[in-house]
């Protein structure tokens, strides 16, 4: 529990202070120290709606929910293959 | 079963509520954006006491900003002298009909590369009149985006240079009319056949924006049995610094995806 806090306080701080991909590249590497990362879909989600643009000429398509959803969906199997508790 | 239950409700809310989530993310990330920004100026600060070679990068960066202040003010200049005739007719006829111009200032609280998609958040909203389509200036009046989402508080700047848009411009004293595409990181390409192709350091002009230029050529790639040269440019003021921005609440400027190739202007 400590560590999805620590984990999710790192993503929060790096989400706002460092460039966007910074924020991706933890969200990722957090599938693989945390058990069941389902926050990464949250994350992902976040970042099209505070980043994407909607509404107007541009419509982003919802990339980081999206992917956020590949990537825990894969990381399941993933994790078992690679035996990290 | 408990993603499931994360995205359904995810998507309900935003799809009840569609601008809350951005509020309240907008709101937590005011003060890291405080943060951030006097974070990045303490520690330039120092390393311009502690260090030689960083007290002179320092100074190069901010003699090469007013560098490119001062060469948008001659470019401004040169074509008001070669349209001033023109302008006064223009101006004597426009101040007839067009209603006057209205500005808002805004802070970036968000900017590349700390965002993706070549866009900018803004400290102003709806509240100060801004509604979607106004175009967004720098502080030199280039003239770089425009409002994509509005808010009451704060606004999506999408700008030109943002992959996937095109603007049409004038590119040099020949006046050659193209279509420029957004690269990302402030900078424009586009395709000019060699007979017309512009020289290094000719101004770029959105028609509607001028005699402020929208950037300066910077490189003209074309082989010897090429049609067209691929011109390249940038805005005059490096994107990833500016602090402030400049919004006409009075205008409307619609840019269109490159999907169609077109970029039109309205007058409101």
């Amino acid at each position: 529990m400590k560590q999805r806090v620590l984990v999710n306080s790192a993503i929060l701080a790096s989400f706002f202070l460092l460039p966007w991909w910074f924020a991706g590249l933890l969200a990722v590497a957090s599938l693989f120290i945390v058990k069941d990362f389902w926050e990464i879909l949250v994350w992902g989600f976040a970042f099209d709606i505070f980043y994407g643009l909607h509404g107007g000429a541009h419509d982003t398509f919802y990339w980081g929910t999206t992917i956020a959803l590949i990537l825990y969906a894969a990381s399941v199997p993933i994790r078992k293959r690679i035996s990290i508790s | 079963m408990l993603v499931f239950f994360v995205c359904v409700l995810l998507v309900a809310i935003q799809w009840l509520f569609p601008s809350a989530f951005f509020r309240l993310l907008y709101t937590i990330s005011t003060p890291f954006s405080a943060l951030r920004d006097a974070i990045g100026g303490e520690i330039s600060s120092i390393g311009t006491f502690v260090s030689s070679k960083g007290s002179l990068a320092a100074k190069n960066a901010e003699l090469e900003k007013d560098l490119s202040a001062i060469n948008v003010q001659l470019l401004s200049m040169q074509a008001l002298e070669s349209e001033n005739q023109a302008l006064k007719n223009m101006v004597a006829s426009k101040q007839a009909t067009a209603s006057p111009a209205k500005y808002t200032f805004a802070a970036i609280t968000e900017r590349p590369p700390f965002s993706p998609y070549d866009s900018l958040i803004i400290s102003s909203g709806s509240a100060e009149g801004i509604t979607i389509g106004n175009p967004v200036m720098s502080d030199d009046g280039t003239a770089i985006g425009t409002i994509e989402e509005v808010f009451p508080s704060s606004a999506k700047v999408v700008l030109f240079s943002s992959p996937g848009t095109a603007v049409n411009v004038t590119v040099g004293n020949k006046k050659f009319e193209t279509t420029a595409q957004g690269q990302g990181g402030g900078d424009f390409t586009m395709k000019i056949p060699v007979s017309d192709a512009p020289k290094q350091g000719d101004a770029v002009y959105i028609p509607t924006f001028a005699p402020t230029p929208l950037g300066v050529v910077e490189s003209i790639s074309a082989g010897p049995t090429d049609a067209f040269a691929l011109v390249s440019f940038s805005y005059p003021e490096n994107i990833f610094e500016m602090s402030f921005v400049t919004i006409d609440t009075s205008r409307h400027f619609q840019v269109t995806p490159t999907t169609t190739h077109e970029a039109t202007s309205t007058r409101q």
